[in-house]
């Protein structure tokens, strides 16, 4: 009687663990099958055109297409105009958020900072075309023109809640005696703060902004609104700028350029990967002991 | 950190210092209509690799347009559809229209070994409407004397989408036939009796590739670029014609207002095919506001006239579009003259 129980829990605990196993890698399988079809149909345009070469334009295609060529050009303006609108984004949203996220961690049960971890809470959640038609308002309007400060404006915004959230909890992972030694030593408190917390929490705080900005890295809906988008090659942040994801967008509404929505998509994904595998490296050598 | 971000802040400050504006090169954008979006890409990069002003088009669809020019974001607008008084009252200053081009919209079909297929207003209003459900019924037959027609279901495809593109090709069918303005109407987005629906210009034409007996109404840039035949209709003179961009070109040889706000379906032109309209870039015809340069508005009617001059309208032709005929050419010539910059002409 009693072994037989045993023998029959034993068999329900490995059932379920294969049925784990197995859920758990059909959660996988989408990723897999995007790589592969994005691979399949994007390799052929996979080429160094693609980094070096600016959109090309409907006829261009259409020519190659009739004599059964590649599709010439590549996406450089999208290239460097996300560059440019991510860029301008970190130098934003960096100091406010780890800013935000030190208060946070620091005034933890302060009625401040329950209300700013609470709106943060919220900022996450807006839709970020909602974003976009807000920050259409407030930038583009008053600038009189779309442009990649505009861009970067309503991708800061999307990216300040993870900012937030990973500073705090980074900094609230270091032991209270660090704290406390580096203010015995008589640090006054902005040292410690900047001298100690931050760079001790610098791992954390480096994969949350890595995330974050692969997060925002494929928004398309709020830049449609905002930057516009352009077929040069931009570094003026108060004119038109393309993205990466806008191209994607324009490539998928013209039959003639269909072709490259594969190629430029797998680059994205690429340079998404790439930037998560860091994150997780980073945070796993800089993991606070 | 602190070093990161003055390295970041100072990387984006060099990138954007060194890329100020040149003395007398100028940066232009525009925002508005899909449709004419391969043309206006082509003719733009030409404009900008001849004259060195940089111009940027962001194709985010005719409303879109006319609310940037309005807010004044753009520097000009594009529209499939030109503005309405009360629109025009909205601008908050003068707007000039420029067509820049002619499209159609042809009715494709897919019937495998039928070749010259040929149509009248009528006859659509009976098969949109779900009247006539055979490609054998005898009233095609009548005016198809010299087809043979096979015992095939008809599928017509419309629009899912509000679409200017449906918006053309009801304009014309309610001129063009009584019981389909009463019972359908015109506008953007309408409620068919029969039918099935796509999305977009893609949409349509992919399920007139894939289903037999189906016919469809697209942009004639899509079916000229896509190889897929379309049907010659019965214009107002009782001829029947094709899309060509001569036949499109035609149906605005008629009578044009000073303010090129008009549609041509139905063209009295006796070589137009019916279902033509124009494509429009708006401005403001005072160019200084917002402290612009009169640089940028030299720049801009320079733009206007490469696009309406012979190059542009070469681009055109080759993009599927239809040139402009000579009359909307000398319209469009007194209206670019009249763009002012602080009440003084532009000299282009």
């Amino acid at each position: 009687m009693f072994t037989s129980s045993i023998k029959y829990r034993e068999l329900k605990s490995k059932f379920f663990f294969y049925i784990i196993c197995i859920f758990s890698f059909l959660a996988m399988v989408p990723l897999f099958l995007i790589l592969w079809e994005l691979l399949k149909k994007g390799y052929r345009q996979f080429n160094l055109s693609l980094f070096t070469e600016t959109a090309p334009t409907s006829m261009d295609a259409m020519l190659a297409k009739m004599s059964d060529d590649l599709i010439p050009g590549g996406i450089l303006n999208g290239i460097t105009g996300t560059l440019l609108i991510l860029g301008i984004a970190i130098v934003i949203s960096i100091p406010i958020g780890i800013f935000a996220g030190v208060y946070l961690a620091e005034k933890q049960n302060s009625f401040f900072a329950n209300l700013i971890r609470n709106l943060t809470d919220l900022l996450q959640g807006i839709p970020s075309i909602v974003v976009g038609i807000i920050v259409y308002i407030w930038v583009v309007r008053p600038m009189h023109s779309y442009s990649a400060l505009a861009g970067s404006v309503a991708l800061s915004i999307m990216m300040l809640p993870m900012i937030i959230r990973s500073t705090e909890e980074s900094i609230r992972m270091l032991p209270v005696t660090l704290k406390e030694a580096a203010l015995a030593l008589g640090g006054s408190y902005v040292n410690v703060v900047f001298k100690v917390l931050i760079p001790s929490a610098f791992g954390g705080l480096f994969t949350g902004i890595l995330l974050a900005i692969s997060r925002v890295m494929g928004e398309t809906a709020p830049l449609l609104v905002t930057a516009l988008g352009a077929s040069i090659v931009n570094w003026d942040f108060t004119k038109p700028t393309s993205s990466i994801p806008l191209l994607i967008w324009e490539f998928y509404n013209d039959p003639n350029l269909s072709d490259l929505v594969w190629s430029s998509s797998l680059l994205l994904l690429l340079i998404i990967l790439v930037i998560n595998l860091t994150a997780k490296s980073i945070s796993k050598k800089w993991k606070i002991q | 950190m602190k070093k990161i971000i003055l390295l970041l802040s100072g990387a984006v400050m060099m990138l954007t210092a060194c890329n100020q504006d040149k003395e007398g090169k100028a940066k232009l954008s525009g925002a508005g209509a899909t449709f004419p979006a391969p043309f206006y890409n082509i003719v733009f990069k030409n404009y900008s690799e001849q004259s060195g002003n940089e111009v940027t088009y962001g194709a985010t669809g005719s409303g879109s347009g006319i609310r940037s020019l309005k807010d004044r974001t753009v520097d000009f607008g594009a529209t499939d559809v030109f503005l309405s008084d009360d629109e025009l009252k909205e601008m908050g200053g003068e707007i000039v229209h420029i067509p820049t081009a002619l499209g159609a919209v042809v009715l494709s079909y897919n019937l495998p070994d039928v070749k010259g297929l040929k149509l009248t207003a009528e006859l659509i209003s009976e098969i949109y409407r779900g009247k006539i459900k055979n490609w054998n019924d005898p009233k095609i037959k009548a005016i198809n004397s010299e087809i043979t027609f096979p015992d095939l279901a008809i599928t017509p495809v419309y629009r899912s989408d509000g679409s200017g593109t449906t918006y053309v090709f009801t304009d014309y069918m309610s001129k063009a036939d009584e019981l389909w303005n009463k019972e359908i109407g015109k506008g953007k987005s309408l409620e068919f009796p029969a039918g099935i629906a796509a999305k977009g210009n893609p949409g349509v034409a992919g399920i007139i590739s894939k289903t037999k007996g189906s016919i469809g109404y697209i942009g004639s840039e899509y079916a000229l670029a896509l190889n897929i035949p379309s049907a010659s209709l019965k214009n107002s003179s009782g001829k029947f014609v094709e899309a060509t961009t001569e036949s499109i070109s035609a149906s605005a040889n008629v009578d044009l207002p000073a303010d090129t706000r008009v549609m041509i379906t139905n063209s009295s032109s006796a070589d137009a095919y019916p279902i033509s309209t124009f494509t429009w870039i708006i401005l403001f015809k005072e160019q200084s506001y917002n402290n612009r340069t009169e640089n940028t508005a030299k720049a801009l009617v320079g733009l206007l006239d490469y696009v309406i001059g012979e190059e542009g309208q070469k681009v055109a032709a080759k993009t599927h579009y239809a040139p402009l005929p000579q009359k909307a050419v000398e319209l469009n010539k007194t209206n670019i003259k009249s763009i002012t910059f602080n009440k003084k002409a532009i000299n282009p």
